[in-house]
């Protein structure tokens, strides 16, 4: 029985806490409108590489990213973002990904609006 | 954006104007952190985004320049600045906090007691159900304070599920608001349902709507299954216990053409492992053999919306004595169980809606099963055939506008039964035709919401009856509810399938009368209260049910060697008061805890009697906690099952004084979750606990008697599972 625990345990969890030093927390500007947007990027990001933990901030327009710096890096979560059909920060977002998104999220963002 | 873009080349081309540059910061005044994601306007279509740290930078041709900052959540602020100026730094002052409050989305239990419906219905989401991972609709209450679940018996392996302390056959049982397994289909109704397939459960207390029906003594219990257009597109998943059970879940699902949408799902169950832990030279549990396909469709249309779907089930199970070496020559036969079931289920519904008229529906549900069952349990036989068509009309609309809303329709029963067990038959067709409506009115000024229902409905053997309806719902204040309930119930009586647990007896069956159609009253109501405890939202909810009967088929066995069956000869009740309390510990904890107390009597020939085999006192405490987005969830379940009413003239090991003993029960689950897959692993009745003697007497005799079962017979399981799907 713990055996299997700690094997369940040392499958998953290890690789985890050995690289806890090389943990970082980053901040992302994005376009969200609405609570979908929130789920679509938390979905979307939170099972890329290295990505630990996504939290959106729909009002502030931000993604908070814990992420392992040996595994991923700001570049590629950004690029990743723009696929979804987000903004990440100067990164544009993908025209395919945003003609992908409800229509919910389409919504002009206040910097657009001139 | 484009014009961004548009800006930064318009700036190439004009370097040769001149240009200045400015490098400002952006930060937050009270916290002191850097403000990312902020915008910064300056003339009319120039802007730039302040960056993770805050910082930020512009370039203009102008000398003086006014730059205006904007960021949700702070309040906006400008400044002005000149050429010279090159280091801006800007502090933003926090907007005031109800504006703040609405950024972070208010988490979703994975249990919700609703707030908006008048009624008393409580939803089981899927993440409750990957919780208790397993397998089946039966398996799903392990982390539920509502409903509780026992075997019906040592040998068939069959379960029962309770509710306000009465059998789960007072609880109107539907799939998507079809009474699919209804009749003979009852009694093992609950293990049909394979888990992966399910999306939610409700569970409703009191009285439900008349549009489904006059069933509900107790509740309702509704199943949501995969869906066409939700389900992912592939999902396969893998179970496997220690206790020797696998399962295989699979679906594929998608879009045909631009109407139609299809879903096709099989599952398996699979118990291949004899286990006699106990020694008493039976299984503890039967061998089964499973196999359950379903597929469906679904198709939308401009002015109206259809679902088919078809099921089929077919099921073995073998148990009994564990069988001698091949060679060896019982001296007695040797007492063996088998079971084979197969039902076949059809439902189509058809609406049609009105375009611009969201409020306003016609809908026709048509279904129709057929189970056919074989039982042997040692030389008892029993034979049970259902064949049913149901067919429900409902008009959907409003009268003046939205708060005041009107149901009504009709509905039709025709279900033939034929059943024999040992050497008497008994055959019967229903023909049910009712109708029914229902007023749903949210008063404009009053806190209140009130739905008056009243159905119907002519049987051919039992005669007319009304069945009222009642549902008031008054939020005294924002964070105070209270849900009141009233209505009745009407069911006929299956004798031998809902007592197939009985089978399994030495014990001399007598029918004394012909059976009455039940029939009961519920009354009572919930409060809910919403509470905000350091931060965190808690809930508690307190519900007082009583359902009292006018009419119900007893089942006496509280003397040895026999079982009598009549209608009730004294007053048949049953009193449930039930505490919850839900709430989120720490970011990612959660905590419920819930006490139950039942007060279940039978009105017995000889008095009335506290209900033999069911607790009075439940306590539950579920802990469960998920971190990084759900990526690891993991659970753990404490139960405290009380003392139950044995027969009196029983003296079983383990009991005392006709009571047997109290038990805990201990569940716990670790899921990992990867992009694809997630892989849990579990444990169920960690202490190990068993009733040790579930089988009195020897199968030759009349004191033979393998139903009286208080507590589990299995002891630990640890279980692995998997699923696999692409969305």
């Amino acid at each position: 029985m713990k055996k299997i625990i700690l094997a369940f345990l040392v499958l998953f969890g290890i690789q985890e806490i050995k690289a806890q030093n090389k943990v970082v927390t980053d901040t992302i500007a994005t376009s969200t409108v609405c609570g979908t947007c929130k789920s679509i990027l938390e979905e979307g990001l939170k099972f890329e590489k290295g990505v630990i933990r996504v939290t959106v901030l729909v009002e502030e327009k931000k993604i908070i990213l814990k992420y392992r710096t040996d595994k991923t890096d700001r570049a590629t979560l950004k690029k990743k973002i723009s696929l979804l059909g987000y903004q990440a920060d100067d990164v544009l977002a993908d025209p395919k990904g945003f003609e992908a998104l409800p229509a919910c999220c389409k919504k002009p963002h206040e910097d657009e609006k001139h | 954006m484009k014009k961004f873009v548009a800006i930064l080349f318009a700036m190439g081309f004009f370097s040769a104007q001149a240009q200045y540059l400015w490098f400002g910061k952006i930060s937050n005044k009270v916290s002191q952190e850097p403000i990312s994601g902020a915008v910064v306007r300056f003339g009319e279509k120039e802007y730039a985004l302040s960056d993770a740290q805050g910082r930020f930078k512009i370039k203009s041709s102008d000398t003086l320049i006014t730059l205006y900052f904007t960021h949700l959540g702070f309040l906006p602020d400008s400044l002005v600045v000149t050429h010279q100026q090159k280091g801006i730094s800007m502090q933003l002052n926090p907007a005031p906090v109800e504006l703040q409050g609405a950024n972070i989305g208010r988490k979703r239990r994975s249990t919700e007691i609703s707030t908006l419906d008048s009624r008393a219905v409580q939803t089981i989401t899927t993440r409750e159900l990957q919780k208790a991972a397993c397998c089946n609709l039966s398996e799903s209450f392990e982390t539920s304070a509502a409903v509780d679940v026992s075997l019906s018996d040592a040998l068939t392996g069959a379960r029962r599920i309770k509710m306000l302390g009465l059998d789960g056959k007072y609880v109107q049982l539907l799939t998507e608001n079809t009474s699919e397994f209804r009749g003979l289909g009852q009694a093992y109704g609950i293990q049909y349902v394979p888990g992966h397939w399910m999306e939610s459960i409700q569970i409703l207390k009191g009285a439900g709507s008349v549009a489904q029906g006059y069933e509900a003594f107790t509740g309702q219990m509704n199943v949501e299954l995969l869906k066409p257009r939700e389900a992912e597109k592939f999902s396969m998943s893998a179970y496997q216990s220690s206790q020797g059970r696998s399962e295989l879940t699979a679906h594929v699902a998608g879009k045909v053409n631009k109407a139609w949408h299809g879903l096709l799902a099989a599952h398996t169950q699979q118990e291949h492992v004899r286990w006699d832990m106990n020694h008493d030279g039976f299984l503890d549990q039967p061998l089964i053999n499973n196999v359950n396909v379903y597929n469906r469709w679904h198709w939308q249309g401009k002015r109206a919306e259809s679902q088919i779907g078809i099921k089929y089930l077919r099921e073995g199970r073998n148990g009994g004595e564990v069988p001698l070496p091949e060679g060896v020559i019982p001296i007695v036969p040797q007492y063996f169980i088998n079971h084979h079931t197969e039902r076949l289920y059809a439902w189509a519904k058809f609406g049609i809606l009105f375009p611009g008229k969201p409020y306003k529906s016609i809908g026709n549900i048509l279904s129709s099963g057929l189970h056919n069952q074989h039982s042997m349990l040692g030389w008892n036989e029993y034979q049970g055939k259902e064949k049913n068509l149901q067919y429900s009309f409902l008009y959907q609309t409003i009268w003046k506008d939205t708060r005041h809303q009107i149901k009504m329709g009709a509905s039709y029963l025709w279900d033939q039964f034929d059943e024999k067990f040992r050497d008497s038959s008994w055959n019967r067709t229903e023909h049910v035709p009712g109708i029914f409506a229902e007023w749903h009115e949210k008063p404009q000024n009053l806190p209140i919401d009130l739905i008056v229902g009243l159905r119907a409905d002519r049987h051919n053997l039992y005669g007319g009856f009304l069945t009222p309806r009642f549902n008031l719902k008054w939020n005294v204040t924002e964070n105070n509810i209270v849900k009141l309930s009233y209505g009745t119930g009407f069911r006929t009586v299956n004798a031998l399938v809902e007592n197939i647990g009985f089978f399994a007896s030495g014990r001399q069956w007598m029918v004394e009368e012909a059976p009455q159609a039940e029939r009961s009253q519920i009354v009572g109501g919930s409060f809910i209260k919403m509470m905000d405890w350091f931060g965190r939202e808690w809930v508690l909810t307190l519900d007082y049910y009583e359902t009292h009967f006018q009419n119900q088929w007893m089942v006496d066995v509280e003397e040895s060697g026999t079982l009598r069956m009549y209608n009730q000869k004294s007053p048949s009740f049953s009193k449930s008061f039930q505490a919850e309390l839900n709430g989120e510990v720490l970011e990612g904890t959660t905590l419920r805890l819930a006490y139950k107390y039942d007060d279940p009597r039978s009105g017995f020939s000889g008095g009335t009697k506290i209900r033999p085999l069911v607790e009075q006192h439940r306590f539950l405490a579920n802990v469960g906690w998920e971190s990084n987005n759900g990526k690891w969830l993991a659970d753990a379940t404490v139960t405290h099952t009380g003392r139950k009413r044995l027969p009196s003239y029983y003296n079983l090991p383990q009991t005392t004084l006709g009571y047997s003993p109290g038990f805990f029960l201990v569940n716990g689950q670790v899921t990992k979750k990867f992009k694809h897959a997630d892989w849990y692993l579990g444990i169920e009745n960690a202490l190990n606990f068993r009733q040790h003697h579930p089988i009195v007497g020897a199968p030759i005799g009349p004191g033979f008697d393998a139903a009286m079962v208080w507590g589990p017979i299995m002891g630990r399981n640890i279980y692995l599972g998997m699923r696999y799907k692409i969305k």
